[in-house]
């Protein structure tokens, strides 16, 4: 009798362990999130948990980096303007910490040479600064490594949906190209596809009170960002490689709406410390906020998120170099977009009534 | 520490149990007693060392208390009062300080600030163990044993921080026998086959019912449909949840040669509220019964005295559930249903098994709203949703279901999905043997080595999901 439950318990290793191993190897045979290699246009992709992947293990020079601002940019038109090979990551609402994670990541792969971050004004608003990427996908070590090939996401989530989109390209099912979008390196989470873009559409969100700027609890909102801002800084090594920084073209709505909200001197204030902050090392500052296409609410879908053009437009500005902020002209393009958002708060006043 | 984590399952156990049996060794059971404290201390302080401080507080204090009741006969009510209010002032410190100021505030218009204390771990578990082993000294009912021997019956760490709430006899007999010290394959298989069934439970049944609780109770116009299946996701999530949590204590029990009470008998085929209550926590319920009820007087003062004596039960149920009003009316109503019922007395019986058991499921049904809900205006917005007639639209499912794990499947999917896994679960929670029946009848066959095993292995899979158990907040 105990012969035969010591063989029951001795079963019960032998078999989990048969199960472990077994999953372990058909999960590094797809490796979905991209930790031992990539692989294009073959598995649905999730910015958060294919990130470290591609960063460690795909081909590129260049590494953008940044928030829902970032997504949208075309590969293409940065390959052809940059003479470069880029990696684009867009996590939306992406914060200081996994910036610094990311980042760091990346130093350790030795990959990139040049890094674009964009500069989100609500990364240094936040008080949340909790990662979401999951640790095991961040660290390199044998447990790490069992953990993701055995982990909850790879196997009730993705595996099934890559199983799902091969049987279905087997079956000689045309998907939308929404679904072949989200299969692609070059475009992931772009979400160009998924949104309409214009006046009305932005105007109907704003007094609707849909995708508009969120609520900025503006209680010590400088201190709080200035301190953020350090913190942001210290996630950089400025000797691994080139690096730019740059703001996103917001809309002049979202400044009447900072105006509004009582925000906008400290947002200006806070750029202001950035700017100087990092112009002690050797990078490049691009602050397109007060473009004029700024003023058009034609290229926004709400009062921050712009159409791919104007990320295309973004591009040929880096190629070309222009909108460049220094210590020197940062007066100036303040005054430029105070002037902007006056002009346009004229224009829409009665939305502001 | 928590039982479902890769550290507890892959380091700490197995290390705990080869330490334990390698200690055997010894004729003197000393040495593996001090290491099963060493290692339950480590279990409880793994988060947060200061919670320490406080268990080691309270037990020394417990046991200094107890032996003066048992020695000082003139004094020992004396010292069991004092033995109460140290209890009951820690737990009201750490659980309801801030409760009863928010409420000082609100009904004097002052404004005392709060402290934002944080709960320490399984403080009302193993408070509770320890009040009443005071009691029972005091009645004579047990000795004080070595210090030893009480620490272990406060700190064994499958037991410690969500129960089952073990009595000092039912234990302390366990951990004298000589027998249980050595190694047992019968038991062992057995904890083994138990631990898989509550983790499984946990790691995979309960924490993804728990995503759908989670976008539920955030949600607001919520429709028929929704509001039913955000009710019964919770329903289930908190059985499979805490059934898991005590699987998994009993299992690991009985790898240490323990035998830990069970605490769920399939509470939801229950045909009324006194019988819910008799198959749910049912150790919580025989504390409370001893320690409560009966002290109130029990059934022995009247009707009227029963049914108040019944109700304050509930009430103090309610309370030690957590620290807030929601709490409180959700132990009000169940002691409301559990008078009326005592009022009805066996004309209820009169009403079909299947209707009674379907109206028991529906009444605590809304009542887990209230207990799971922030507030009651969520708990409204909920209740509202099952009521809402106006809207049978299923379309709200996708937004309960919400994007997991990144991906946000298409609605059609994820109605099926979240339907599918309802119904089945329901089923399963009427229809299927529950884990102590499955234990009882446990024998080491290929058929439950298949359903251990697969268990397991699907469970540690689940196991990257970041959770918490729900009891460990009570």
């Amino acid at each position: 009798m105990n012969k035969k439950i010591k063989k029951w318990i001795v079963s019960f290793v032998g078999i989990v362990l048969s199960i472990m191993l077994i999953l372990s190897t058909i999960a590094y045979s797809i490796d979905p999130f991209f930790q031992f290699r990539t692989k294009d246009d073959s598995y649905m992709l999730s910015g958060w948990f294919v990130s470290s992947g591609l960063i460690k293990n795909y081909d590129y020079d260049m590494l953008i980096l940044g928030s829902s601002m970032t997504q949208n940019f075309d590969m293409d038109v940065i390959r052809e303007e940059l003479k470069v090979n880029p990696l684009h990551i867009g996590l939306g609402g992406i914060n200081s910490r996994e910036i610094g994670e990311l980042i760091g990541l990346a130093y350790e792969t030795g990959n990139a040479e040049k890094f674009f971050v964009g500069v989100d004004m609500s990364i240094f608003t936040t008080d949340t600064n909790e990662s979401r990427i999951p640790s095991y996908l961040l660290k390199d070590d044998m447990l790490s490594k069992f953990r993701y090939l055995l982990s909850y996401e790879v196997w009730f989530r993705y595996i099934p949906v890559d199983i799902a989109f091969m049987m279905l390209d087997g079956l000689g099912v045309e998907l939308p190209i929404k679904f072949e979008y989200s299969k692609s390196i070059d475009k992931l989470e772009d979400w160009s596809l998924d949104y309409s873009f214009g006046e009305e559409i932005v105007l109907a969100n704003y007094i609707g009170g849909k995708y508009a700027v969120s609520n900025v609890n503006t209680d010590d909102l400088y201190s709080r960002m200035v301190k953020n801002i350090d913190n942001f800084i210290a996630n950089f090594d400025f000797e691994k490689g080139e690096h730019v920084f740059f703001f996103p073209p917001y809309s002049s709505l979202y400044w009447c709406n900072a105006q509004e909200q009582g925000y906008f001197d400290m947002y200006m204030q806070a750029k202001e410390y950035f700017v100087n902050n990092v112009s002690e090392y050797d990078v490049k500052v691009y602050d397109f906020q007060y473009a004029e296409l700024t003023t058009n609410l034609d290229n926004y879908r709400d009062t921050s998120h712009y159409s791919s053009e104007v990320n295309d437009w973004m591009v040929k500005c880096f190629a070309s170099q222009e909108y460049i902020v220094t210590k020197e002209n940062l007066d100036m393009n303040k005054e430029i977009l105070t002037t902007n958002t006056n002009a346009f708060r004229k224009k829409y006043a009665k939305l502001f009534e | 520490m928590v039982f479902s984590s890769y550290i507890f399952i892959l380091l700490f156990l197995p290390l705990v149990i080869v330490g334990y049996y390698f200690l055997s060794i010894f004729k003197n059971s000393i040495y593996q007693k001090i290491f099963l404290i060493a290692a339950s201390l480590f279990f409880y302080g793994y988060y947060n060392v200061k919670y320490l401080l406080l268990i080691v507080i309270s037990i020394i204090v417990n046991y200094i208390v107890a032996i003066w009741i048992q020695e000082k006969k003139l004094h020992a009510k004396i010292f069991l009062v004092l033995g109460i209010l140290f209890n009951v002032g820690l737990i009201g410190y750490f659980k309801y300080y801030d409760f009863f100021i928010e409420n000082v505030n609100v009904i004097f218009g002052t404004d005392f600030l709060l402290k934002n204390l944080l709960l320490p771990l399984g403080i009302s578990f193993f408070t509770f163990q320890q009040l009443s082993f005071l009691v029972s000294i005091y009645k004579k009912e047990e000795k004080v044993e070595n210090l030893c021997d009480y620490v272990l019956f406060v700190t064994f760490f499958p037991q410690l921080v969500a129960g089952p709430i073990v009595l000092y006899s039912e234990m302390i007999t366990q951990f004298k026998d000589e027998k249980r010290r050595v190694f047992n394959a019968e038991n062992f298989a057995a904890g083994i086959y138990m631990f898989s069934i509550g983790l499984f439970k946990k790691a995979v049944l309960a924490d993804t019912l728990a995503e759908f609780v989670s976008n539920g109770f955030g949600m607001v116009d919520i429709g028929f449909v929704a509001g039913w299946i955000i009710a019964l996701s919770y329903t289930l999530q908190i059985y499979f949840d805490f059934s898991g949590y005590s699987d998994m204590a009993i299992g690991l029990g009985r790898m240490f040669n323990i035998n830990i009470p069970f605490n769920f008998l399939s509470p939801y085929k229950a045909e009324s509220i006194t019988d819910f209550w008799k198959r749910w926590h049912i150790t919580l319920g025989r504390a409370l019964s001893t320690y409560i009820y009966i002290p109130l007087g029990g059934n022995r003062k009247g009707i009227i005295r029963t049914c108040i004596n019944l109700f304050m039960t509930f009430f103090v149920s309610g309370l030690w559930h957590g620290a807030a009003w929601t709490f409180v009316l959700w132990g009000m109503l169940h002691g409301t249903f559990r008078v009326l019922e005592y009022l009805m007395g066996k004309r209820l019986e009169k009403i079909p098994h299947s209707v009674r058991v379907t109206m028991t499921f529906f009444i605590v049904n809304a009542l887990w709203v209230l207990f799971r809900a922030e507030n009651f205006t969520q708990a409204i917005e909920v209740y509202k949703g099952m009521l809402n007639l106006g809207n049978l639209g299923i379309n709200q499912l996708d937004m309960v279901v919400g994007v997991s794990g990144g991906i946000n499947f298409p609605l059609v999917i994820d109605i099926v999905y979240i339907m599918a896994m309802v119904i089945l679960l329901l089923i399963v929670v009427f229809r299927f043997r529950n884990s102590v029946t499955r234990l009882q009848e446990f024998v080491a066959s290929k058929r439950e080595l298949l359903v251990a095993s697969l268990a397991f292995a699907v469970a540690m899979l689940c196991l990257s999901r970041e959770s918490i158990f729900i009891y460990f907040n009570f």
